[in-house]
Order: C-alpha cells, then sequence, then structure tokens
C-alpha cells in the first residue's frame, strides 16, 4: 500500500473535509485504490503496469473533490473553512499576533484608566461577562489540544463553533449596547433626535450630558472591539490547530492501513 | 422517496445516477468494482475516472437511494460497499420509463436524418 502513499498524501491535502468524514472518505478512497491494483494484478499485468492504470484512474480532478466538499459541509462551514486557510502562512500568523498584543495592550491600558471606565455603560458587564464564558470555552479547548493532547477526531472540533459564536453574541451586545445609550440620550434631550446617527449635541446646557455619553459609549465599543478581536484570534488559532491535528491524524492512519 | 426529474439539462446527472443503481441493483458492490462492471458492459464505451464516482455515490447514498456499509476484512483493511435502497429500487424503475420515454423522443427527432 506504500506505493500509492504519495497519491493519498497528495488527495488528503486537497480534500477539505472535517473529521471524522475526512477520514472516512479517505479509508474508503485507499481501500478502493487497493483493490483495483489487486484486480490488475489478477488480470495478469505486471505490477508497474498495474501501478500505471490504478493511479490513471485515480486522477480525481479538482472538480470531483470539490463537489465532494460541497456535498458534506454547508455555506456557511465552506465560507468559514476558507476564512482560517487563507490565513496559514507564517508571516500573516505573525502580524496576527503582532496585531493581537497591540489590541490587548491598548485594552488592558484602557481599563487601568479607571475613571473613563468608572462611568462606562451598563452594556459593558454583559460583555465582560460573554467574554469570559468565550475565553473560558477557548483556554478547555487549548488545555485539550495542548496539554492534555486528548486528539480524538470526534471530539477535535466540538466547541470551536461556540467560541465563534459567542464572539458574534459580545459583538451583537456591545453594538446593541452603543445604539441604546445612544436612544437614550437623544430621549433624555441631550442628543438630538433629528440627528440621532450623528450624535449632534442639541443645546451647550446638555455638554456635559453629552461628554457622559461619549465617555459610556467610547468605553463601551473599546470594550466590545477588544475582546471581541482577543476571541476571534483565539477561535482563529485553535480551528488552524484543529486542522493541523486533523491533518496528522489522517496521515498516521493512511501510513499503517 | 426522491422525486424522478429528468430533464435535458440534468441528462448528465441523471445518466450517471441511473447507470450506478441499475449496476447496484442485484448485488452490492465496491466503488470500484460498479466503476469496472460500468466499463465491461458497455464495452468500454462509458469510461469512469474513480474519482468522479465518489461525489455521485456519496450524493445517492445522502438521499437514501443507496446505503453505503463497512466490511472488515482484517482489523487493519476494511472496505466500504454500497447497496440499493427499496427506495432506490422504486426511483430507478421509474427512471427506467423515463428514460425509454426520452430516447424514444430523441430518436423520433434524429430520425428526421433518414428521411
Amino acid at each position: 500500500m506504500k506505493r500509492f502513499l504519495p497519491l493519498l498524501r497528495e488527495i488528503n491535502s486537497r480534500l477539505n473535509l472535517p473529521q471524522p468524514l475526512k477520514s472516512r472518505v479517505m479509508l474508503e478512497i485507499s481501500g478502493d485504490i487497493e483493490e483495483l491494483f489487486e484486480y490488475y494484478l489478477t488480470k495478469g499485468y505486471s505490477e508497474t503496469d498495474a501501478e500505471k492504470n490504478t493511479l490513471d484512474k485515480f486522477a480525481i480532478s479538482d472538480e470531483s473533490l470539490a463537489e465532494l466538499v460541497n456535498l458534506h459541509t454547508s455555506y456557511y462551514k465552506r465560507w468559514l473553512n476558507k476564512l482560517s486557510e487563507n490565513t496559514r502562512t507564517t508571516w500573516e500568523k505573525a502580524l496576527l499576533i503582532i496585531v493581537m498584543f497591540i489590541v490587548l495592550f491598548t485594552f488592558v491600558n484602557s481599563v487601568y484608566a479607571a475613571p473613563f471606565f468608572q462611568n462606562t455603560s451598563l452594556f459593558t458587564y454583559p460583555v465582560l461577562a460573554l467574554f469570559f464564558i468565550t475565553l473560558g470555552t477557548g483556554l478547555a479547548k487549548f488545555y485539550q489540544f495542548y496539554i492534555v493532547k486528548e486528539h480524538n477526531t470526534r471530539q477535535i472540533r466540538a466547541g470551536l463553533d461556540l467560541v465563534l459564536y459567542l464572539t458574534l453574541l459580545t459583538l451583537f451586545t456591545g453594538s446593541f449596547g452603543y445604539f441604546a445609550e445612544q436612544y437614550l440620550s437623544s430621549s433624555a434631550g441631550i442628543l438630538s433626535g433629528e440627528y440621532f446617527f450623528l450624535g449632534l449635541i442639541t443645546n451647550s446646557e446638555s455638554l456635559s450630558q453629552s461628554v457622559d455619553w461619549m465617555i459610556r459609549s467610547t468605553s463601551l465599543m473599546m470594550t466590545t472591539l477588544g475582546v471581541t478581536s482577543t476571541t476571534l484570534l483565539i477561535w482563529f488559532f485553535l480551528t488552524n490547530k484543529a486542522g493541523s491535528i486533523e491533518e496528522a491524524e489522517v496521515s498516521v492512519l493512511l501510513e499503517n492501513h | 422517496m426522491k422525486k424522478s426529474d429528468l430533464s435535458v439539462s440534468t441528462l448528465t446527472k441523471n445518466f450517471n445516477e441511473a447507470l450506478i443503481l441499475s449496476i447496484l441493483f442485484h448485488e452490492p458492490k465496491h466503488g470500484y468494482q460498479i466503476a469496472l462492471e460500468l466499463e465491461e458492459k458497455s464495452d468500454n464505451l462509458f469510461k469512469f475516472n474513480h474519482g468522479t464516482l465518489y461525489p455521485i455515490l456519496h450524493k445517492l447514498e445522502k438521499e437514501g437511494l443507496i446505503k453505503g456499509d463497512w466490511e472488515a476484512e482484517s482489523p487493519k483493511r476494511k472496505r466500504k460497499f454500497y447497496a440499493i435502497s427499496s427506495s432506490g429500487k422504486k426511483y430507478i424503475q421509474n427512471q427506467y420509463t423515463e428514460w425509454k420515454n426520452l430516447t424514444e423522443h430523441f430518436f423520433n427527432i434524429l430520425g428526421e436524418v433518414k428521411k
């Protein structure tokens, strides 16, 4: 079977399916390759000719693989896979790490500017609560991947989508809070209702109140963007790690087959 | 059961599906056996690259027209084989009538060249 390992590896690298489905498809293909090779041998072909014929029959086109992937993956999953796959070069990863540190530094620095956050919007608290839940979920996966190294192919991607959904929920909560603050200020006459989305100050008397509104909204949005960027990066790295574990598992599986 | 949808726009798709279902009609087979038998029975007219077979097989399996199962020849050697389901049998029997109808119309039109 080792003679078809390069072909199987090549198909495996192009087959963008989650585990354990990918292993099952690869096992099916490798089984058929082996059987076809043996069939040609029983028909009196030499080993070289049998191998050549088998390789010709299993030259799987990109279209066929794409069709297979589309069949087993929803549009949403395909989009997510594309997103994490498009950012796999070393310099892109390095750039992401730098961005993550800048975001974290700015975020932590702002948090320590206590007066700014003492007057923050009430919506900041659900945003932070969601962040800690997401962080907990991410850390659990991190523990699974790096500490206990539990690489059960059925469990690898479990919980990864949750990190993404919670991140989106955090972003939604923060954005909702921002507009709610704007609406409340508008209702209280601090901001002009007419220029609701522009947030124009109506008169000089409401200036101090409008400063409070600005502090509330800005601190809320800073928190929201800071935490969502962080959790998105966590999701991205975990997804990449899951992908590399799957690749390794399939390679081992095929070599032992 | 999947509704039969034979039309000119889906002809190739239906053609491949009908061939596979017919090959599986009497006994279960492995993917590579289906391709070999198709070549053999058509005197090499219907040549199947095995790669094109998998999306069709998996689609038919998803639609419940065939059922894939694993047989373990040894702990390290597992093979997948496909068997037609009862709804698959009904579907291909309906398709038979439709294909017959389609080819009759096709030859009626083609027959104009002989007149």
